[in-house]
């Protein structure tokens, strides 16, 4: 009180307004600042919540559609064990059926975890091959050729070199 | 600024004490006096103490009008129009207007008007600084904090002053112990007398003071007449009335002058509630006290001390801080509430919505689940056939002077490598020319399962038959291309 009593009129005016200044800017980033921050953070929340509640209402209307598509597709959808196992065995099985000769299989890493590889090599002519890919489209697996390479096994010769590299599609 | 307070106004004269008791509507709820001849100034404490007490008063406003009896007064020129001039004559002159020096007097004046050029009349009014003193003491030491004192007489010239818009009117406030005689003209006083004899007196021996009033009264008409070279035609009667209306009817008769007799009360209202004072205040006047509480924010003179006034103004000025304080509080409460509403009102929300979420969550989730797989199965549809087939369209582009000697097809979208160098086709062989190179390029170009067809020159050789062993020219060439990700 005894600094304010010895200001002049003018620094006592600047004195005042610098302190209601101050005071503003103080209660505004501390009381007013706080609480505007929540609110914000409660309309993003609000946002959020309103966007999840409607995608799952919208959701659940197709429940239906997703019910009967997922009695079509059911048997793919069905969780197999060992299915890297068994990968190689179908091939084989497959190649077998299809009359290709020489096959071998390698399983190899898939860098996803949505999918096993298995490269096979093999001999046998193009209706072996053609019969080969046919049968293995046409599997209860969800099995696709992602690669096939041929070349014939000698000069005009009708027995192809195969190269071929199958997934298997693994839905979890 | 925070609604007025009842107002206590307190009149101490030479042998009566009087307090008048108003509410904010100027309203009198109370009215006591007292003879003070046999008290001293402890006493008159008492008293106003015990009264307070009695009648449970704690905040009032305190009006202290000093009546006229305590005034010495003059109607004078001086020879100035500046105000500020005029205050430095007055204070010079003061000690030729008084038998008082200048320390022992307060000193102001009422200004009446500008008479012959560069002349001012002003109502001049002195006052003994003791009886200001005394006053004040004797209200602070009750207890009460005094808020302003003034003139009995100016508040009774604001009183009548709308009886006398232009002509003069004569005033006589008669009172127990004395009676001052006041003319006011356009709204200012120009003459004040007091007389010694009051109603008591009258009341006490008629045949010695009534005689003596009237010559007084006469005497006070013939000075006014004197002073300011005109008559009187009309008095106004007023304070004490009731026990002298015989004495007042006999002013005409003696001096041929019109006298209207005012109730003591004229003009005043009674508080609801309120004890009728008519019978307690017949023989003081009323209306002096009154109007000095009534009027006392209109008076031009303040005899207020300077303690008073500093102490007031300071009171002031916390009261102003203290209200904008106050102000600036209610506004930040009003924001915070209002924040606090919201945040209130939004975690409710929250709240809510959650609990609405976590009806449907569960489900949701399962119905999601099953969608993706779903999605992957019939995107893996949608492409497992792909090789069968560009092999199948391979085979349709090729005319039969074509043969392949290697064929590669990478359908590998989701190997982690660039897509667009890994979906793609490779075709070598041999044509006889290199026009069925570029027919089956073209073919495959237009073909759906194809983009981007590329032939890059082709290589001519000489091709041996084995079996006949003719020779034959022929071209080696390579086509390549991009598989067409989006099937039609």
């Amino acid at each position: 009180m005894k600094f304010i009593s010895k200001l002049s009129q003018r620094e006592r005016m600047y004195f005042y307004i610098t302190a209601v200044i101050i005071t503003l800017f103080l209660v505004d980033r501390f009381i007013f600042g706080m609480m505007l921050g929540q609110i914000n953070q409660l309309d993003e929340r609000i946002s959020t919540l309103k966007d999840e509640l409607a995608n799952d209402k919208k959701i659940i209307s197709s429940k239906d559609n997703i019910n009967k598509e997922s009695e079509l597709y059911g048997k793919y959808l069905a969780k197999e064990e060992n299915p890297d196992r068994e990968l190689p065995k179908i091939i084989n099985t497959l190649a077998i059926q299809s009359e290709l000769i020489n096959s071998e299989l390698k399983p190899i890493p898939s860098k996803d975890g949505n999918r096993y590889l298995v490269e096979l090599n093999a001999e046998g002519k193009m209706k072996n091959i053609v019969s080969f890919m046919y049968n293995l489209n046409m599997g209860h697996s969800l099995l696709k050729v992602e690669k096939i390479d041929l070349s014939p096994k000698a000069a005009k010769s009708e027995t192809l070199k195969i190269y071929i590299l199958i997934s298997k599609a693994v839905v979890q | 600024m925070f609604g007025s307070k009842d107002l206590l106004g307190i009149e101490i004269g030479g042998q009566y004490l009087k307090i008048i008791h108003l509410n904010n509507k100027q309203e009198i709820l109370n009215w006591v006096s007292t003879d003070i001849r046999t008290l001293n100034d402890d006493g008159i404490v008492d008293f106003i103490r015990n009264y307070l007490r009695e009648k449970n008063i704690k905040t009032v406003d305190v009006i202290n009008p000093v009546p006229a009896r305590y005034t010495i007064s003059k109607n004078i020129e001086l020879p100035s129009t500046n105000p500020a001039e005029i205050k430095q004559i007055i204070k010079l002159q003061a000690g030729h207007h008084s038998p008082y020096s200048p320390e022992e007097i307060v000193i102001d004046y009422i200004p009446i008007g500008v008479f012959r050029g560069g002349y001012t009349r002003i109502f001049l009014i002195i006052v003994n600084r003791d009886n200001v003193k005394r006053n004040f003491d004797i209200i602070e030491r009750s207890g009460l904090r005094l808020k302003k004192m003034v003139l009995s007489l100016e508040t009774m010239v604001l009183w009548y002053k709308d009886r006398s818009p232009s002509n003069s009117l004569g005033i006589l406030h008669l009172d127990a112990d004395n009676t001052d005689f006041l003319v006011i003209k356009e709204q200012k006083p120009i003459f004040l007398r007091n007389i010694p004899v009051g109603v008591e007196q009258l009341l006490y021996d008629r045949d010695k003071y009534v005689p003596q009033l009237l010559e007084e009264i006469n005497h006070s008409l013939e000075a006014y007449q004197t002073e300011q070279m005109e008559s009187l035609s009309k008095i106004v009667a007023c304070g004490a009335t009731s026990k002298a209306a015989e004495f007042l009817r006999q002013i005409p008769e003696k001096s041929n002058i019109t006298v209207d007799i005012e109730d003591n009360l004229e003009g005043l209202k009674l508080a609801p509630g309120a004890p009728d004072i008519k019978g307690a205040a017949s023989d003081l006047s009323v209306i002096g006290l009154a109007a000095g509480v009534v009027k006392y924010n209109k008076t031009h003179l303040d005899l207020t001390p300077e303690e008073v006034k500093l102490r007031e103004s300071v009171a002031e000025k916390s009261r102003d801080i203290i209200w904008l304080g106050t102000l600036m509080f209610f506004i930040l409460i009003l924001f915070l509430s209002i924040f606090a509403q919201k945040i209130w009102m939004k975690n409710r929300m929250v709240k809510v919505l959650e609990s609405e979420s976590q009806k449907y969550q569960k489900e949701a989730a399962g119905l999601k689940g099953t969608k993706r797989k779903i999605g992957l199965v019939k995107t893996h549809f949608l492409r497992r056939n792909f090789a069968l087939d560009a092999l199948t369209e391979i085979h349709k582009c090729m005319t039969p002077e074509i043969y392949l000697t290697r064929l590669l097809i990478d359908d590998q979208q989701n190997s982690g490598r660039d897509q667009q160098n890994t979906t793609r086709f490779v075709l070598h062989g041999t044509a006889n020319t290199t026009a069925d190179v570029h027919q089956m390029a073209d073919r495959l170009g237009k073909s759906d399962y194809f983009k981007d067809v590329k032939a890059p020159p082709t290589t001519p050789r000489t091709e041996i038959n084995r079996d006949t062993r003719i020779k034959r020219e022929v071209v080696d060439f390579e086509i390549s291309g991009k598989l067409e990700l989006e099937l039609k």
